[in-house]
This record gives structure tokens, sequence and C-alpha cells, in this order.
């Protein structure tokens, strides 16, 4: 069959093919059990002529629902939010929501955590703060291309953990161009280790990607197993102390993975870089910049963020509640205090696009759960009755199956669709719970699989051909791609299985 | 050589001159359209452009204004559109605009005129020699051509038919030296296959007025830019090839790159502070830092819509015409909005 070659009516076509996909994943949940507690959930089975018919319907709307917002995110990045609002609509329409059930499902606490972060990020820029930063690099003495690669590493893999993954791939390819266009260096290597870097770099901190903020808040995480304690949500200190030190193990991988991968490159680099120092000229401009304003503030909102956990304690507060508060309070006293700017922060720093999708993709994500889909799901993972959970298997599963999956669908659908099934093997099985790390690590690392992998992929890409009309393939990222994803995967797999207490 | 201002060569012959023989622009087409039925849009016919009547051999007529009075006349003899007083007025105000002169001893004043279909040319030579004021010297073959104004091709391709005739540094000599209206306007159709189809690149470009080596400093660049006032100069080799652009926005991009651009408000640095690491260091940093492979280009013999296709595409203010990688010449977009809607 030749490519169509009328834009719309290729458009039509990747219309049908969605439709038809959701037909099939609908027609497949009509094959699933009703849930135990269908009943509970919906009170109006009860006066219906059919009530397992009504319930069939309702998993088929949300299963179809789901798979059109997966097929819309791989085809139509700029129609995705629409689909998910008449996904949404559809839900609603067909009582597999209720509209109070659909405002508490959008998990409104999260959205906002992100609005405090990408204010108060734009505050920082507006302060010159991540100008030098990267004055401070391209300006650094006695510079060589291996120096200049593990900085660049090092910044991509730390930033993402401050700020969030697109602010800082954002800011750490203005070095990569600064630097390739004063070297006349190819950009595409440098801007794919960067990426690389960056994807693995958001999951050391629970601010570096949604992923983990959901993760962090849903999670309930048994850290006394025997105990028979209840799961608790983890804290950005558990992140530090959990995942930050597989970040940085990963990191260390990838890295020596990509110094093998580009070494014709990065000796061009090198090379550039020597010729430079000889005749004494730098890559940039060298200017004092007022930085420290915009330092003082970023390390005050880290310090307030990362102490969330002893302020609740304190004043007795649910868990995670300060972790929403402290971004919150810190963009509004910068909004006060910088008001002339007050607007330009809320409408330009904020990326509401994305903000507004992951609220759609919640509420089916709790559609999902509500009607029983993930706990079928989970039942086929995990079977209850069976025999106890093995580690050894689940844990490179789930990273596994998360990794693929988030290779080729945004990391924030597989999440927020895996945490109900994580929750409940882990509440039948509380030795279960680093599988929640598993999670993390699979959805974030498997983003560097692909060029669509994650937002920081996509992001990357397009100011690429956006400054260089570069267009880097889907193979040619697939092939360093798998590899940096395969490696970083097993160090991570390796470490989680350290995490379990039996 | 540090990046010089080349001269310019007044006359568009000498710069068709200066470039290696070809074949004339549409040449092709010409043959083809041998078998095809005529185009009423293709523009002037190099047999109906002027008719004998029209061809004033050695004019005892010494100044310019006698002479185009007299060829306006006969043209409007020949096209009853043609209102004599205000075509010879707008011949006189377009001399007044620019220089008329299409070689030493060529001159080719023109106009556009409401109403009138087609191209017409009148021809006069002088043994003597005709004065046009302002004019270092005196033309010996005057070749006064009214098109249509809505037809912007019409008086480009005559331009470009004649000068590529003056190729040949005996055509001047030889014209003059023809007798009879007939002969004249016999040898002028003898090069009638070279009057071309379409115009190409070659007869609207210039001489580029700036260029720089690839070895020379960004201190030369800002130097040429400054005294020109060129905000685009082309990069060449020492083969003459183009390798690149060098300009203003690089320049002003290398001391205000895109992350100070992040900052709310640059006042901080009141005294051009990020003006200042390049002013220590302009002379050694090479000219690789702002050369640019992201400009407009047209090879010489391409239609000259394909200069405003690079143009327009590359959203620049100069294309580069090259011979081969060579660079043959430039068309700012002022000058192609000037051959276009004013020449």
């Amino acid at each position: 069959m030749s490519t169509p070659s009328n834009p719309k009516r290729l458009v039509r076509l990747q219309f049908a093919g969605m439709f038809l996909v959701a037909a099939l994943m609908g027609w497949l949940a009509s094959l699933l059990p009703a849930p135990a507690d269908a009943a509970a959930v919906y009170p109006d089975l009860a006066a219906a002529a059919s009530p397992e018919r009504l319930l069939s319907v309702r998993q088929i709307a949300a299963v179809s629902v789901f798979t059109l917002i997966i097929c819309a995110t791989l085809m139509f990045e700029e129609r995705r939010l629409g689909v998910a609002f008449v996904g949404i609509a559809t839900l609603l329409a067909l009582k597999v929501l209720t509209l109070s059930e659909f405002v508490h499902s959008t998990e409104l606490h999260i959205i906002l955590l992100l609005v405090g972060m990408m204010t108060l990020v734009g505050a920082l820029k507006d302060m010159g703060f991540f100008t030098w930063i990267i004055q401070s690099i391209i300006n650094a003495k006695r510079m060589t291309g291996l120096k200049f690669l593990a900085i660049l590493m090092l910044l991509s893999g730390v930033m993402p953990g401050i700020v969030d993954e697109v602010t800082s791939i954002v800011f750490v390819l203005a070095l990569v161009f600064q630097v390739c266009d004063t070297l006349k260096l190819r950009p595409t290597p440098f801007v794919l280790m960067s990426v690389m870097a960056t994807n693995v770099g958001s999951t050391g901190t629970m601010l570096g990607n949604p992923v983990g903020i959901l993760i962090g808040t849903k999670a309930e995480y048994h850290w006394n197993p025997g105990s028979g304690d209840p799961g608790v949500p983890l804290s950005f200190g558990d992140f530090i102390v959990h995942a930050t030190p597989i970040m940085f193990l990963s990191l260390l991988a990838i890295f020596l993975v990509l110094l093998v991968y580009y070494r014709k490159d990065i000796r061009l680099l090198d090379e550039r870089l020597a010729e430079r120092r000889a005749s004494h000229v730098g890559l940039g401009p060298m200017v004092e910049i007022p930085y420290r304003r915009g330092l003082a503030i970023l390390l005050g909102a880290l310090a307030f963020i990362a102490s969330h956990h002893p302020i609740e304690h304190a004043l007795g507060l649910e868990p995670n509640t300060m972790l929403v508060a402290a971004p919150l309070a810190i963009a509004g006293l910068l909004m006060v205090f910088r008001s002339h700017r007050a607007r330009h922060y809320v409408e330009s720093s904020v990326e509401w696009w994305s903000l507004l999708f992951f609220m759609m993709l919640f509420a089916v994500s709790f559609a999902l759960e509500h009607c029983g889909v993930t706990d079928v799901i989970a039942g086929m993972i995990a079977p209850e009755g069976g025999a106890a959970p093995n580690k050894f298997l689940l844990t490179p599963l789930i990273v596994a199956i998360t990794a693929v999956g988030s290779a080729f669908v945004d990391n924030v659908v597989f999440v927020s669709t895996f945490i109900p099934i994580i929750k409940k093997i882990v509440a039948g099985a509380p030795e279960m719970s680093p599988l929640w790390w598993a999670l993390l690590f699979g959805a974030c690392f498997g983003g560097n699989i692909t060029a669509i992998g994650s937002t920081a992929n996509l992001v990357a890409i397009s100011m690429l051909g956006k400054k260089y009309s570069i267009k880097v393939a889907f193979l040619e990222w697939l092939k360093v791609g798998l590899v940096v994803g395969a490696v970083s995967c097993a160090v991570a797999t390796g470490v989680i299985l350290c995490y379990y207490k039996s | 050589m540090k990046g010089n201002s080349s001269p310019q060569g007044p006359f568009p012959a000498q710069r068709a001159a200066a470039l290696p023989r070809r074949p004339p622009c549409g040449a092709n087409r010409n043959k083809e359209s041998e078998s095809m039925p005529p185009n009423p849009t293709a523009g002037p016919d190099p047999a109906l452009v002027f008719s004998e009547h029209e061809v004033l051999c050695r004019t005892p007529l010494a100044e310019s204004g006698e002479l185009l009075d007299r060829m306006v006349r006969l043209l409007a003899e020949r096209d009853p559109a043609i209102d004599p007083q205000a075509a010879l007025r707008a011949v006189l105000d377009r001399e007044a605009e620019a220089p008329v002169f299409l070689a030493p001893g060529v001159a080719m004043p023109h106009a556009r005129l409401e109403g009138l279909e087609r191209t017409l040319a009148a021809v006069a030579t002088s043994e003597g020699g005709v004065r046009f004021p302002g004019a270092e010297g005196p033309a010996r073959l005057v070749v006064l051509v009214l098109a249509p104004v809505h037809e912007p091709a019409g008086y480009l391709r005559v331009a470009a038919g004649v000068a590529r005739r003056l190729q040949d540094p005996a055509f001047l000599d030889e014209v003059v030296r023809r007798d009879t209206p007939a002969a004249v306007r016999d040898f002028f159709l003898r090069g009638a296959a070279e009057l071309p189809e379409f115009v190409c690149a070659a007869d609207i470009m210039e001489r580029p007025s700036a260029v720089l080596r690839e070895t020379d400093s960004v201190k030369d660049a800002i130097d040429l830019i400054v005294r020109t006032g060129r905000t685009e100069i082309p990069v060449v080799d020492k083969e003459g090839a183009l390798v690149g652009e060098a300009s203003a926005d690089e320049v002003l991009g290398l001391c205000i790159p895109d992350y100070l651009l992040w900052m709310e408000d640059l006042s901080v640095f009141s005294n051009f502070e990020p003006f200042a690491t390049l002013l220590r260091k302009e002379a050694s940093t090479w000219m690789a830092d702002i050369l640019s492979d992201d400009y407009a280009s047209v090879k010489v013999d391409q239609p000259a819509i394909a200069v405003a296709e690079a143009l327009a595409r590359k959203d620049a203010g100069v294309c580069y015409v090259l011979d081969g990688d060579k660079l043959a010449g430039v068309v700012t977009l002022p000058h192609f909005l000037n051959k276009v809607f004013r020449d």
C-alpha cells in the first residue's frame, strides 16, 4: 500500500487506526470478570436490570478512553489534550466517574506542586542563576573534552532533581549549543548524551520528574514489612537515601557507555578545545552576573522542601503536606516581591498544556482502578492465593514492562496505570515495597530507549530541529538508547534487589 | 588580503563580461519554444522589440535630451498608446534616479509606462557620441526601452540581452560602423538567439562590494561591517569558493549568546561588559566563530525568480550567486526589489 501523500488523509487513517485499537481493547475489556466490590463502587448497579452488563460497559469505556489517550500521545502530540478532554467527558456521561470523583482524582496537589516549582524556575532564570552556571562552565580554565563531558553529564544528571527535567534540558542544551557553535562540532551526540543523563538524573529526587512526585505521594511503602505497620507515602528524604545513589551509579554506567559510543566526536571536541586553549580564546563572553540572590533562593527553597517531613511531623500534618505547601509558599513570595513579573511566571513559565493533560490522565487512571480493570491486571501479575511474589522475578519484570512501555508512551501514562497494580501487589505482600522503586526507575530509564520516550527527549529533538534543522532518525536514537536503557535498568534492578527485607 | 571591499564594476555589462562564457539563460527553452505556439506572456520577441523604423543610424544629435525626444516620438508613431511627452518625462525621471550607462559608450535609458501592451525599443548610434547629463563620457550606442508597467521582465530581458552582446569587445565598434538602419537591426538580430527567454540570477546580480577570507579574524569582519554598512558579508576561501557568511547578527550573538538573554534585564551590563571579552580577543578570534552556513544562494544560470525564492525561504537580506562553488555576485533584497519594481 502506498503511503498517503495527502496529510489530511494520513490524519484520517491515523484516527481510524486509533479507534480500531481502542475498539479492540474495549472488546478485551468486555471479557474481564466483575470485581467483587463492584456494588460498593457503583451503587446504581443494584437497581439495574443487568448489573454485569452495565459494569462491563463502564470497563469497556474506561479501557477504550485510556487506549485512545495512549494512541493520541503516540500519534498526535498536539491533539492529545483534546482527545483526553473528550475521553473524560465520555467517562462522566457514562457514569464511569462522578463529578466529585473526577475532581478528586485529578491530583490537584501534584499539579500545584509542579506549578510552584515551575514558577520558582521561571524566577531563577530571570535572575540570571542559570546564565551564571553556563558561563562558569564555558569559561572554566584548562577545559578538556573529558572534563567538559564529565561536567555536562553531572550537570544534566543533577539539575533535573533540583528543577524539573524539561527546564533542565532547555538549560543544558543552551550550554551544548554554545560549545558546539563555537567549536563547530556536530551537536547531536552531545545533545543525546545530555538528554540521556537528564532522564537518568530525573530519578534522583522526588522533584525531578512528575513520575517521582506521583509515586512519592501515592506509594504505600512498608518500611517494616513484618510489623503490620500501614504503608506510608515516600518523602523527599526517602528519595535522597534510596533513589539518589541508584541515579548516580546509573549515571556513571551510562557515562562510560557513551564515552565509548561517541569516542570519535569526543576526540574531536578535545582537539578543538586544545586549539582554543592554545590561542587563549574562551567559548563565550565573560561577564559578572548577579547570581547570588538566585542561588540563595534556590538553596532556601531546596532546604525548605527537603525538610518537609520533619516539619509535617512537628506540626502534626498529613505526610507530604509541606512538600506541596513549600513550593507554593516560595512561588507566592517570589510573585509578591517580583510583582512586575508575576503574570509572566504564571502564564509563561508554567507548562499548562502538560499539566492539564496530566490531570485528565490521572482521572482516567483512577477510572481504570475504579471499575476494577487494574485489579484484574494486578491479579495476573501476582495472583492472589498463589505462591508468594518472587522479588527476583517481579522486580526485573516491573522494570522491564515499565521501561519498554515508557519508551513508546509518556511515562506518566504508564506510572499512573501501574500505581494501583503495585499498590495491590504490595498490599498483599508488604515485603514487595521496593517494587515502587522498580516502577520509578523502569519508567524513567525506559525513556532513554526511543526518541519519543520522554518529554525531555521531545524538547531536545525540537530544539535541535529548530536551531540546526537536524532530525535525529528513530534508529539512530534506538541504537544508543537500547544500550543505555539496558545498562541503566540493569544497574537499578541490581541495587533495588538489595532494598528488599525478607 | 584582509577583508576587502572589492571594487564594484559600475556597469552591468562589465559584470557579465567578468563571468566565464556560458550558454545564455533559457537557451534550451528557446529551442523548445520554436515548436510551440507564441506565448503572449512570454515577454519580448527580439524581432518585434524594434524595427528599422526605430533605428537612428549615426545620429548627428549630440545632446541626450534632443535624442531621447526624437526616439520617444519614433516609438509613439509605432504604438499610439504612447504619449510622447509623458513617456519622455518618465524616461528623464528614471535617468535622474539611476545611471543609464550599461557599459562605457552604451546608454540604455528606459521607463515603464501605463497602457503599454508590450516592450518596445529604439536604437541610435552616434560616431561623435551623445552627452548625457552627469555622465563621464559620451554614448555611442543608445538603446531606449519602454516597457509595460506590469511586466517586470520586459526591460530586464532586453537589458540582459544587450549586456550579453556587449561581452564581445568588438560589438560597439561594429554596430556604430553600420551605416543603415537595416544593417544595425540585422547586426542586433544576429545575436537574437542570445536574447534570453528569462532573466537569470547573473543578469540581476551585483559584484560583491565586500568579501572576507576564511583566514581573516573577527576583527576584520567587524571592520568591514562597520566600513561598508553591510550586515551580511560573504566569506570565501583562497580559490574564491563561498564557505559561509559572516554577519552582524553573528557578531552580536557572540557577545550576547542566548543564555544571556534568559535574564529579565540586561541593564546590569550598562557598560557593555559582554562586548569587552570579544573586544580584547577580536584579532585572535577566528572567523569560524561567526561563520554561518545558513545563507541564501543560487547558481548564476538559475532564473532570477530563484533569487526571490531563496531570499524568501531563508528570510535573508542577501542572496549569493554562485558559479560552480565560486562566488560570482550578490543580490541584496533592496537591489532585487529595485530590479523588479523600479528598473
